[in-house]
């Protein structure tokens, strides 16, 4: 019931987003907590997409509440969904190279944004940090899908993402 | 069929063992699942990457350190100090987290690690801010050892995870190897199973075809009886089969009949009781029964109809076999009718027969002899009135008559002997006279004709017996008159002689000497010729006597008298003829009255005593007693003298009969059997006992006298 709910603000925000999707993205003004790049049609800086913080929030709130690999408690992970940032760049690829300031990178097929993943700022209300998997951490809906619960989609969790680039 | 509950068995426990297989395997399907649930999460891998990650940032942490302890401006951030220091923290709270820290926690490091963990936190806001070279060179010295000790917990986590996969290993192999077997046990019951219904199906194919073959085989039989029609209904009645010899006996053909009503098709199968027949057929109950068709002589019809119960397909059917009987039946109805007529002369011939037994029975019913007839067996057949009346029939023989029966019941009777108690079949042929009753003498005579019936005839010979009888008596006397008249010339011979010869020699003597003989002498010689004188003289009085008593001349005078005056008298006078004798008197006091005629009883008396005197010897010693016993008075001579031998005893009452041991004492032989006849006269007897040379005694009685027959009398 929860998630019915939950679903259906995301989908209410993702039109709000889509709404916004036409404008040209403006310039960060904070530092920078995602760059996009590669296959999009709006870029800020250069030929990348650049956030921070407040463009992030800007493109709606989305939470997942989900035990992981590195807990076996369920916590609850807030940001926004991964879809409306790269609806928002207008990306157009089948998959993406996100990389993370731990040196760290992964590609991930775009399909798996069926499943709803979020870009996560905060865990149970605490702010993400560098020091603690900040600022930006990719969360899939775990315990909602048996599919997921695999290694495969375990190592998609990149925590300290700061780099996307859609092939 | 017992093959085919094998077959199911073996099937069964079949199925069991597969049933059982399954289960296993899913079992062991649960702890695959659990395997892969396992390989998922416990990935030792992610672990020690997790570990080595930890390491290398512990390491660019070292060397930003030193970087910046050389004075070194960092161009990107990212090299600084405090990115680095952030990030190392990162990936040890990773280290740190739930199941990084059990693994950890398990090769006894997780202490240390905690430590650095707070060691590098406390450094945190030093980092952020100025610090020294000393402080970045002594922290670099720590975050140094920090990743010496990250790699040593490296190594024990792959020596640890080498021993555990090694543990997985042998379970995952034996977990599959388990699985293995419980799918080849799967695969072979599979396999049996499957050739078990293989060999089902052909077995059921080969049936079908047999049953095929039969069914082809007795449609052939059904449709080829023509002589026999077969009809097969179900329970409503309804004809499933009809061969042409249903439709050669009913002239109904099988598609017309097949499908429809049994009542419809033949006006035979709508009579109630045949419908009732066929219906008890179906219930399982057999019957058999004819059916005649009346019609114009030659036209008649007779069907014999069998109907059985039959069970196909596991419906109640029925089954009429019909078959035309009429020859048959025809026959036996003219054996009948032969039968008939035979009946009526039998019936005639034995009314012929009865007329005939009832004039013979009525013939042997009004003859004057006694008729019987048995059978062989001895069972009564026939008895007239005469048998019936006759006394023994009449007396015990009323109920159950049978030969052996009725023989006995004569065997009681005088004449009958052993003959007549033993029979038993085969019988015997008998002839016995009997007396049947008092004087009614009866010839029974039992003959066997043709070996089968025995005869059984019973005359009256009373009248010939009494003849016989008269003719015997006369005889008996006429033996015994002449056995006197011997036995008189016997002793008159002797008795006579004696005295005639003492007579003559005294007679001779006399003239002889003459005037010789001295006067005592021939006093001597008188004297001798007188006693030879009155001796013939009493011979002759004695002769008469008898002669007398037999021709019945002696009559009876008897009068009230006292016996004991009587005795006492006569003992007395014979004392003084015999002086030499004793004798001895017991009597009663009081006289005793009897009824007699004294003259005659006197005669007894004497002839008592003196026989008592004459067979005693030289001193004879007498005893005469006197008493009354009841209505009678008796009268005992005893004597001590010679006695009688035993073996005469019976005979010393016959008249002219002298004992042995009389012989050489003078006597008739007339005396005691005159004696004897007067006390039958008188209605008394004379008794004797005597044992021989001991003496005798001789009892005689006579009726007493009271005054009211003495009074009668008068």
């Amino acid at each position: 019931m929860h998630y019915v709910m939950l679903g259906m603000l995301a989908m209410l925000l993702g039109q709000v987003c889509a709404a916004q999707a036409a404008e040209p993205l403006p310039l960060p003004k904070g530092p920078i907590l995602l760059s996009v790049s590669g296959k999009i049609e709006r870029t800020n800086v250069g030929n990348e997409a650049q956030f921070d913080r407040d463009m992030l929030e800007a493109l709606g709130q989305a939470s997942i509440t989900t035990a992981s690999i590195l807990s076996k408690k369920k916590q609850l992970f807030e940001g926004v969904f991964l879809r409306a940032i790269l609806e928002r760049v207008g990306a157009s690829g089948t998959s993406m190279s996100a990389s993370a300031l731990n040196s760290y990178k992964i590609d991930i097929p775009l399909e798996d944004l069926k499943y709803d993943p979020i870009v996560a700022m905060r865990v149970d209300g605490q702010v993400l940090k560098l020091r603690d998997k900040g600022p930006l951490w990719i969360v899939y809906p775990r315990d909602a899908y048996g599919a997921l619960q695999t290694q495969a989609y375990d190592s998609r969790w990149i925590w300290q993402l700061n780099k996307l680039r859609v092939d | 069929m017992k093959r085919s509950l094998g077959n199911h068995k073996a099937g069964l426990v079949t199925l069991l063992a597969m049933v059982v297989l399954a289960l296993c395997l899913s079992f062991a399907v649960v702890r695959l699942f659990g395997i892969d649930r396992d390989l998922r999460t416990e990935d030792t891998h992610t672990n020690l990457w997790m570990i080595s990650q930890a390491e290398f940032e512990a390491a660019l942490m070292a060397e930003s350190l030193a970087r910046y302890a050389g004075g070194e401006v960092f161009s990107d951030s990212e090299e600084g100090p405090e990115f680095r220091l952030a990030i190392l923290i990162s990936r040890m709270n990773v280290l740190l987290d739930d199941s990084q820290a059990e693994v950890i926690g398990r090769i006894g490091q997780l202490g240390d690690l905690k430590a650095a963990y707070l060691l590098l936190t406390l450094a945190e806001p030093l980092v952020g801010q100025k610090m020294s070279v000393e402080e970045a060179l002594r922290l670099r010295t720590q975050v140094h050892e920090l990743s010496y000790t990250l790699r040593e917990i490296a190594n024990k986590v792959v020596i640890l995870n080498r021993a555990e996969s090694a543990s997985k290993r042998a379970m995952y192999l034996q977990v599959v190897l388990e699985s293995f077997a419980i799918l080849s046990g799967l695969i072979l019951s599979a396999a049996f199973l499957l050739i078990k219904l293989f060999r089902g199906v052909q077995e059921a194919s080969q049936a079908r075809q047999l049953l095929r073959q039969e069914q082809e085989l007795s449609d052939l039989v059904i449709n080829n009886v023509s002589n026999q029609g077969i009809v097969m209904f179900d329970e409503k009645l309804e004809c499933l089969l009809w061969n042409p010899g249903m439709e050669s006996l009913l002239s109904v053909r099988p598609d017309e009949a097949i499908g429809r009503q049994m009542q419809v098709l033949d006006p035979l199968f709508s009579k109630p009781d045949i419908i009732d027949s066929l219906r008890q057929a179906i219930d399982g109950t057999s019957a058999i029964f004819e059916d005649e068709t009346a019609g114009e002589p030659g036209q008649e019809r007779c069907l014999e109809i069998n109907c059985f119960p039959v069970s196909m397909a596991e419906r109640r059917l029925g089954i009429a076999f019909v078959r035309d009987v009429t020859e048959q039946w025809l026959a036996r109805k003219q054996a009948e009718r032969q039968n008939f007529d035979l009946e009526i002369k039998v019936l005639q011939r034995t009314a012929a027969l009865r007329q005939a037994e009832r004039r013979l029975i009525a013939a042997i019913e009004s003859a004057a002899e006694g008729f019987a007839a048995f059978d062989w067996t001895g069972r009564l057949l026939f008895a007239n009135e005469q048998i019936w009346a006759s006394a023994p029939v009449a007396l015990w023989c009323r109920e159950e008559m049978n030969l052996p029966v009725f023989l006995r019941c004569f065997s009681m009777c005088e004449g009958a002997d052993e003959r007549l108690l033993v029979v038993q079949p085969p019988f015997e042929e008998i002839e016995v006279d009997i007396l049947i009753k008092k004087d009614v003498w009866a010839h029974l005579s039992v003959t066997k004709a043709d070996g089968a019936t025995i005869f059984v005839q019973l005359t009256d010979i009373s009248a010939y017996k009494q003849v016989a009888a008269a003719l015997q008596s006369a005889l008996e006397r006429e033996r015994e008159t002449t056995n006197a008249y011997r036995n008189f010339v016997s002793m008159v011979s002797h008795q006579f002689r004696t005295p005639l010869a003492i007579l003559d020699s005294s007679a001779q003597r006399i003239l002889r000497r003459g005037a010789s003989l001295t006067e005592d002498e021939l006093y001597s010689r008188i004297q001798k010729i007188r006693n030879a004188g009155s001796r013939l003289t009493r011979l002759v009085e004695s002769v008469l006597n008898a002669a007398k008593l037999d021709e019945g001349r002696i009559e009876l005078n008897p009068e009230p008298c006292d016996l004991v005056s009587l005795v006492m008298d006569i003992g007395e006078r014979q004392s003084e003829l015999n002086s030499h004798s004793t004798i001895r008197f017991q009597v009663p006091e009081q006289p005793v009255q009897v009824y007699c005629d004294t003259m005659l009883i006197e005669q007894v008396v004497i002839n008592l005593l003196s026989n008592a005197v004459k067979y005693s010897g030289e001193q004879p010693v007498v005893e005469i007693t006197i008493w009354t016993e009841g209505a009678r008075a008796f009268c005992s001579v005893r004597d001590w003298g010679i006695g009688i031998p035993p073996d005469e005893m019976p005979k010393i009452f016959d008249r002219f009969y002298r004992a042995r041991t009389a012989s050489g004492i003078a006597g008739t032989g007339i005396g005691l059997n005159f004696a004897q006849r007067i006390m039958h006269l008188h209605g008394g007897e004379i008794q004797v006992k005597s044992n021989e040379a001991e003496g005798s005694l001789f009892t005689f009685d006579l009726p007493l006298s009271n005054v009211d027959q003495t009074q009668q009398a008068a």
